[in-house]
């Protein structure tokens, strides 16, 4: 049996019928068609999935969809968009933090929920931040370099 | 490999009255608050119920109050909330210690205390896809027959792997639980099953059919006192606890170490958290390196790791007498050198 569900996804309106065990990393992928957001193992431990649900750092497998009925979802496709780059995506860019790219939507968004708390983290809190997303290609050390360096041009483009 | 979750019906009642209501009419309901523990297993095929009530659009149950002498803490608070909140931190800071090193930071924004309370119990041969666990004959604990762990015998060793329950044990919690039958108020330290299926409700402990946890009581111990968490695993977070020790103690006299009472929890190494029994002889001692080595053989009694994880049960038992160093030297100001004067291995 399916329900609707309807929720804001980038500022626009999803809207779906799903199946209460559908989860909403399923719906993002795809009913709304934005695989920026990973499946990765599916139990919590990497963040491939990582999306922000009322501006909370969340794994969407973790949360079935008709859960986030009324609420405001962000995805790394919401962050900017190739001729716009949001600072921190801009920030992940420059500084070469990608290797393979799976994981980097995922690290975008726990950066992006970090600085919007604490715009002037120190390495530790960084580091702490990004604990729960795992890179597999073991980059961490350029990914935690684009995250000052997202917090510099954070606060510059402030100013 | 994953299968879809077998289907169900979700509900999203408004209120707690309601929840209950919908628990009592569907048996073997099962309830979906954080979701970090229960997802997982439903995609497992772990957890395989026909009615999922969701508690996500219910108000209330997210407070931290002080009520008198003790702390009231709602089910639905979650770990991030608890460990970085001021009073909990202000009162209690193991707990807030304890609550902010479960798993990593985006399962911490969602897992709740209630949820903590009541983990399912863990193995690796229980905590796997359902193709995998079909590869292996299924266990005990779901689908089979045997204990791949303990083949012979008819208990379920699974591990009880929260991390706030052995500090909630130290602090001598009371959970206000409410069901269909009713209200009752339980002492943490009577709510555990012995058996690794207690959650699931073929044991003693746990929840009765229905039950909900709605809030946590902590009595505020009497000053002077320290409390410290200790948690041993692979990875500095994301994982969950091979072992875990919440150790506390009231002071008679704090600059010479002498205690007034001592208690500790361990956690990760039974199908239950352990209260250690047998600390109460410690009161008026000295915490030192003697009182050290004791209390390490007394919480060793305690904790009996088998292979549930991946990790070895001998290091498992090893790093129990290691965290109850390592708690102490916490506590206890200038324990550390004189222990490390007298470590094992010097």
């Amino acid at each position: 049996m399916k329900h609707p569900l309807s929720l804001n996804l980038n500022g626009d309106m999803a809207e779906n019928l799903v199946e209460a065990r559908t989860s909403l990393l399923t719906f993002i992928r795809e009913s709304a068609g934005l695989t920026g957001t990973k499946r990765g193992c599916e139990e919590g431990e990497c963040g491939g999935c990582a999306v922000l649900l009322d501006g909370r750092l969340v794994d969407s497998c973790l949360i079935l969809a008709l859960e986030a009925q009324g609420k405001t979802v962000t995805t790394v496709e919401g962050l900017g968009d190739p001729h716009h780059l949001s600072p921190v995506q801009s920030a992940f860019a420059e500084s070469g933090a990608s290797q393979c790219g799976f994981c980097i939507p995922g690290m975008l968004l726990a950066t992006t929920a970090l600085l919007d708390r604490e715009p002037d983290p120190d390495e530790a809190s960084i580091r702490e931040a990004i604990s729960g997303n795992l890179c597999r290609c073991t980059g961490y050390t350029r990914i935690v370099k684009a995250i000052q360096l997202a917090a510099k041009l954070k606060h510059d483009g402030q100013n | 490999m994953t299968y879809p979750m077998r289907p169900f019906e979700l509900h999203r009642p408004a209120d707690v009255a309601e929840a209950v209501a919908l628990a009592g009419e569907y048996p073997g309901a099962q309830y979906l608050a954080g979701g970090t523990d229960l997802v997982v297993n439903l995609r497992r095929r772990i957890a395989e119920p026909d009615h999922v009530i969701a508690l996500g659009a219910i108000e209330g149950l997210g407070e931290v109050t002080r009520e008198g002498n003790a702390l009231a803490i709602g089910a639905r608070v979650t770990m991030a909330e608890l460990a970085a909140h001021p009073e909990v931190m202000a009162r209690l800071p193991m707990l807030a210690e304890a609550a902010g090193i479960v798993a990593g930071p985006t399962i911490r924004g969602m897992a709740t205390l209630g949820g903590n309370l009541v983990l399912d119990t863990r193995c690796r041969y229980y905590n796997q896809s359902f193709f995998w666990r079909q590869a292996n004959d299924f266990c005990l604990k779901k689908d089979g027959s045997v204990c791949p762990v303990a083949p012979r015998g008819s208990f379920c060793w699974a591990a009880f792997s929260a991390d706030t329950p052995p500090v909630l044990l130290a602090l001598d919690a009371v959970l206000e639980l409410t069901g269909p039958k009713g209200g009752r108020k339980v002492p943490l330290r009577n709510f555990y099953g012995n058996d690794g299926r207690w959650s699931i409700g073929e044991a003693d402990g746990g929840l009765l059919p229905g039950e909900l946890i709605l809030r946590v009581r902590i009595p505020l111990p009497q000053a002077p006192w320290h409390g410290v968490y200790e948690k041993v695993r692979v990875r500095g977070s994301i994982d969950y606890p091979l072992a875990g020790l919440a150790m506390m103690v009231r002071w008679k006299d704090e600059t010479a170490r002498e205690i007034a009472e001592l208690r500790m929890a361990l956690t990760a190494l039974n199908p239950q958290p352990m209260m250690v029994p047998g600390t109460e002889v410690f009161s008026g001692r000295e915490l030192d390196p003697d009182a050290v080595a004791e209390l390490s053989r007394l919480a060793g009694r305690t904790g009996k790791p088998m292979r549930t994880t991946v990790s070895d049960p001998a290091y498992r038992r090893a790093m129990i007498a290691t965290m109850v160093e390592k708690a102490a030297a916490r506590l206890a100001p200038g324990l550390g050198p004189a222990l490390l004067q007298q470590a094992r291995w010097a």
